[in-house]
Parts: C-alpha cells; structure tokens; sequence
C-alpha cells in the first residue's frame, strides 16, 4: 500500500469492468454463431469477480493489530466462464448446421445468448465503469490538494 | 522544539487526520470496485467517533464510567488514553444486505461519502496550512 493506493484499487475495477464489456461485445458479436472450434454453438461467456486479497482478521481485542482488515486491495477477475444453460432451438431445416436426425430434426442449435440480457449488463458494467472513473478523479484532487500543505504563502 | 505547545498537538490531529482520510478514500475505492461482486460486504472507517470518546473522557469526569474502589490496588474502569494512541479502524458492514446478490455496496452513499471525504481532506490542508501560519508568526514575535 503506497501513496497511490487508491489509484490502483480503482484501476482493478477499471480493469474488471472493462473486461466485462469485452465479453458482452463478444457475445452480442457471436449472438448467432453456429460453429466453434470445440464444435456446437458459441455458449455465452461472463466474468466471476471476486475481491482482491483481504487480510484475515479476528473480532478479537486480544490482538489489536489484526482487528481490522485493512482497506482491502480491489478486484479481482477468477476466471472466465462459460454459461451451461441451454441453447436456443430454431427450426431451420435448410440451415448447413440443422439436427439431421432425432426429435430434434430440422432444428439448428442457437448459442445461448439473449440480446436483452447483454444491453443491460452493459449498462451495469458502464454505470460501475463510471464509479470506478469518479473515484480516480476524486483521488486526483485529493492528492492535487495534499501539494499544497506547506505552502502557506507570506 | 514546539512539541508542548497546542500549536504542535494541532499539527498532530491534523496530520493523524489527513492520514485516516486518505485511508477512507482507499476504502471506498475498494468497496467501488467491488460493486458487481455477489457477497461482498462493505467497510467502512472508524475514527472520529473514538476520539471524540477519548476527548470526552478526558476532559470531563461526567463521561466516565463510575467504579467504586474500595481498595488502592483495584483497577478503575477509566484509563487515561493518550489521543495519539486512538488508531483507525477499518469495519466490516456484514450484516446488512443491499441487494438480491449478497452485496451491499450502494454506489450513491459511496459516491457522496467521497465527497465528503475529499471536503474534509481540503478543510484539513486548509486548516494545517494556518496552524503554519500561526506557528511562523509566533516565531516572529521576538
């Protein structure tokens, strides 16, 4: 924790709201993508965040120094993972990738994306990309304002 | 040289001060940050309330709490604290919930504590750069 602590805490959410809007350009780029290399539709893919690095603490006064936790040290993307629910089913019978046989017959598998859903967790993640810009601004003037002790005029 | 003065435990505050405000803008970054994670508890800064205590304590006999000691090596229950040794701490908000998620991390209660932390960090330079003032001008007097 040095002097620019705020800084890189804000730029871990920075980071990890950025990547979210990656992916959601991704899957709203691959909405209707039919073939992956792994085979199968394209399955939606969404970020795990989990916080950064928080010091374990006791509720104890017996050890002082470790009552609290400290301010914690951002966040953090676990992984990237890919979204198990089931995927769309459109009947298409002359589509290259339709089911050619089985119940299923005649259905092309979709990926699992709803348009929908991507818009507004775009709008979550710009809404906390926003926070996330304020909170550097606000730590800018703070340490602007920090230059000026000592200079008293006279 | 001015370690005595109340000039100089000004100085002190002032600066323990800037010091805590720093450290509240540090949290509130990292509970920003953390806005879009399930479970996630919010912290918060303990300071003013604990030194407020202290003072209190000190300065009037009424705020303490009463023990009757009827014997000399009885402990009382007050024990002069020095305010230099009132520490911040950083609180853990766990049981309160904001969200379906777990989270409880409200981004206008952070934007607008922010604020408030940048206001106090400015009334603090402010007032740290008069008690300069203060100190230069008592120097100049003879």
């Amino acid at each position: 924790m040095g002097m620019f602590a705020s800084f890189n805490i804000s730029s871990t959410g920075l980071t990890a709201q950025r990547l979210r809007m990656d992916l959601i350009s991704g899957n709203v780029a691959n909405a209707t993508t039919t073939r992956t290399p792994d085979g199968g539709p394209y399955r939606r893919k969404r970020a795990i965040f989990a916080p950064e690095n928080i010091r374990p603490f006791y509720k104890s006064p017996l050890v002082p120094e470790r009552i609290d936790h400290g301010s914690g040290q951002g966040v953090r993307v676990v992984k990237i993972e890919d979204d198990g629910s089931p995927f769309r089913l459109m009947y298409d019978p002359t589509h290259p990738d339709a089911i050619k046989t089985g119940p299923k017959m005649g259905y092309v598998e979709m990926p699992n994306i709803n348009v929908v859903t991507e818009m507004t967790d775009l709008i979550s993640a710009s809404r906390s990309y926003e926070a996330n810009v304020m909170m550097v601004n606000s730590s800018k003037s703070m340490y602007m304002k920090a230059l000026e002790i000592g200079r008293t005029g006279v | 040289m001015f370690e005595s003065t109340g000039l100089m435990k000004t100085n002190y505050l002032l600066e323990k001060a800037l010091d805590v405000e720093t450290l509240r803008k540090n949290v509130i970054a990292n509970n920003i940050a953390n806005v879009d994670v399930p479970h996630f508890k919010r912290s918060e800064v303990n300071f003013e309330s604990q030194l407020r205590r202290v003072i209190r304590e000190k300065y009037d006999e009424n705020n303490r709490l009463p023990a009757k000691l009827t014997d000399e090596r009885h402990i009382p229950f007050y024990v002069e604290r020095d305010i230099r040794d009132v520490r911040p701490r950083v609180n853990l908000d766990y049981n309160t919930t904001y969200r379906n998620d777990g989270n409880n991390v409200d981004i206008e209660k952070e934007g607008v504590d922010a604020s408030k932390n940048q206001m106090r960090y400015n009334a603090y330079v402010t007032a740290l750069n008069q008690n300069y003032k203060m100190l230069k001008t008592a120097m100049r007097i003879v």
